[in-house]
């Protein structure tokens, strides 16, 4: 149809776009992190292959065992293979970690999107009831709805998604107030888009970096609360092996059977640490402040 | 005898500042012919792009308002009708480009993918056929290796070819009307002349009419058929291009034009115009230049000049009554 026109410039466009695994797994707590976060997974997935026994396989000849050949971790009071049960409990830990952090991912993005973007008396209102949300203690709130609901998972789910979305509001709504001013919004505004199409395609995309750095930061979060309330009782219900529950298990053989506490431990305390160090370098990475 | 595009009949629009009402614009009317370029010149602050905004109905609101007025485009008032139609109208009729080509473009996608999105949203072409639309307004607007910018990010593209991409993608649509609001002054000098003589192309090929919203008198020569002037959110001055340039009539017109500096003859101190402009509200009778005029009259203390007809221009002074 028409011409090309004369121009100075002939600049070879520069291709930057490679490098962000690159980057992010040059960190080595990142790798750490991740190896963690890929072996639990793992065994969450492939459970039935790797644990040689049911996680509520009983045989109670051999209570209380120390960690031998035949259950490296050993077994608890009721002769279960505790190696198994880990396993097995994995999947608790991370079905709650991510369905209770995507819950409230959901809620507190779309109440934080509303808040910042449309600003004015719907702010008001939503920041109000985030603000009051973030001044309990998750925990203690986490305790309150599941006391209310009835202690089981998915109510532990439910209260843990309903307490933690106001970190998420609050977030979301920072973003969306400084991106709503960006002029590439006032410039979707002039090609005709409606408000839904701006939130949803234009100023949230521009937020997602922060928005996964605080999901990988909160996912610890949810286990540790997961596995504080199945030790208080509130959470997973026996037989379920909560790794949580096996440490409250294992609480009353502390000074003969101190392993049955002692592997869920280990392994809530090095899955937190996988994905909090994960977490720090996503968000280093995805920082372009400090990228070098 | 060519038709107007656009006719803006007493246009008013306010900001709203605790409880005090701040005038913008103020009862401005000026019309658009089919394929003219309308130039619109004046200091910051004298409410251009807020007219601009008003044609695209883009005030925010709050604290903005359109208080009064008609913006008339093919038989429809745009002050009138419904949210969706204007919807429709934006970046489809009439479009825009904006003073910031860095960030006028939204970082998270491809050139090609924003580009078609007005295409897709507004013509109903299919993903495969937008994007060919794209390519071939961004080989028109002169974005050299077009077909791999295409794939590429806002961060990859200087200034000027961002910019390039602006234009492109307000005229994707084939609008009839394009307000440009500023669109050279965020830009290098050499850039600036491509991306004038690129609207000026553009317009003459696609038969799009142009509101060039700028506060530069050169630009305004080098590009406007017509030009409107502000001040203090009021037309002073309305003439076209040439009558204006070789006889200013308005004061601060006559004034904005020695302020140019000449590259020939001898070099003297630079003419300005003496005073600074006043906020907005800050008059509330009488001419809105009295502070500043050489020509004041007692007349212009307190009554507001009418607009009027002197040779081929409008006038908002007294000197012509």
């Amino acid at each position: 149809m028409v011409d090309r026109i004369e121009i100075f410039e002939e600049i070879e466009p520069v291709d930057d776009s490679s490098g962000f695994l690159v980057r992010l797994f040059s960190n080595k707590m990142a790798r750490f992190g991740g190896i963690v976060i890929l072996v639990v997974f793992l065994c969450a997935i492939f459970a039935p292959i790797i644990a040689p026994y049911e996680y509520d396989a009983m045989n109670l000849p051999e209570m209380l065992k120390a960690p031998s050949a035949e259950n490296i971790f050993g077994t608890d009071e009721f002769g279960r293979d505790i190696f198994s049960r880990i396993v097995y409990g994995s999947r608790i830990s991370l079905k709650v970690g991510f369905l209770a952090v995507g819950i409230s991912m959901l809620i507190g993005t779309t109440l934080g999107a509303l808040a910042g973007f449309y600003g004015g008396i719907i702010d008001l209102i939503i920041s109000g009831i985030t603000d009051i949300a973030w001044s309990f203690p998750v925990t203690l709130l986490a305790i309150a709805f599941v006391a209310a609901l009835g202690p089981s998972l998915t109510n532990l789910i439910i209260a843990l998604a309903i307490v933690s979305w106001s970190g998420f509001a609050r977030l979301v709504r920072g973003q969306f107030l400084s991106l709503r001013e960006k002029e590439f919004v006032e410039a979707a505004r002039s090609l005709g888009m409606s408000d839904s199409r701006i939130i949803l395609k234009h100023i949230l995309p521009n937020a997602f970096a922060p928005i996964i750095v605080l999901t990988s930061l909160e996912v610890p979060k949810a286990i540790i609360i997961e596995a504080s309330l199945s030790f208080l009782g509130l959470g997973a219900q026996p037989p379920a092996p909560s790794w949580g529950s096996i440490m409250s298990s294992g609480r009353a053989y502390i000074m003969e059977a101190p392993w049955v506490s002692f592997f869920p431990g280990i392994m809530i305390a090095l899955i937190v640490l996988g994905f909090n160090l994960f977490g720090d370098a996503l968000r280093d990475t995805l920082d372009p402040r400090l990228k070098d | 005898m060519k038709n107007y595009v656009l006719e803006v009949k007493n246009l008013s629009t306010s900001f709203h500042s605790g409880k005090k009402e701040i005038p913008a614009v103020e009862n401005l009317s000026f019309s658009i012919l089919e394929g003219e370029t309308l130039g619109i010149v004046g200091e910051s602050g004298s409410g251009k792009s807020v007219t601009a905004l008003s044609i695209m109905r883009l005030i925010p609101n709050p604290p903005g308002e359109i208080i009064g007025g008609e913006i008339l485009y093919k038989d429809s008032d745009l002050l009138k009708i419904s949210d969706d139609k204007i919807r429709q109208i934006r970046g489809n009729s009439i479009s825009m480009i904006f003073q910031e080509p860095m960030t006028s473009l939204n970082p998270v996608y491809t050139i090609g993918n924003q580009l078609s999105e007005a295409l897709i949203l507004h013509k109903n072409l299919s993903k495969k056929e937008a994007m060919a639309k794209s390519l071939e307004m961004l080989i028109s607007v002169g974005v050299p290796l077009a077909e791999k910018r295409l794939r590429q990010y806002p961060h990859q593209l200087s200034g000027g070819m961002r910019q390039r991409v602006m234009i492109a993608m307000a005229l994707s649509c084939e609008p009839d009307i394009l307000i440009a609001d500023e669109p050279t002054t965020a830009l290098d000098v050499t850039i600036q002349a491509q991306i004038l003589n690129l609207i000026k192309e553009m317009k003459d090929r696609m038969g799009t009419a142009v509101l060039l919203i700028t506060h530069d008198m050169g630009v305004i020569a080098e590009v406007a058929d017509r030009v409107l002037v502000m001040y203090c959110g009021r037309a002073v001055e309305y003439a076209d291009a040439r009558t204006l340039f070789k006889t200013p009539k308005h004061p601060y017109t006559v004034g904005l034009l020695e302020s140019i500096p000449n590259i020939e003859g001898e070099k003297k101190e630079l003419h300005s115009i003496r005073g600074s402009v006043p906020t907005p509200g800050q008059i509330t009778e009488g001419c809105r230049f009295k502070t500043r005029c050489d020509f004041v009259m007692d007349k212009c203390i307190t009554l507001e000049p009418p607009i009027f007809d002197v040779g081929e221009s409008k006038v908002r002074c007294w000197k012509y009554e």
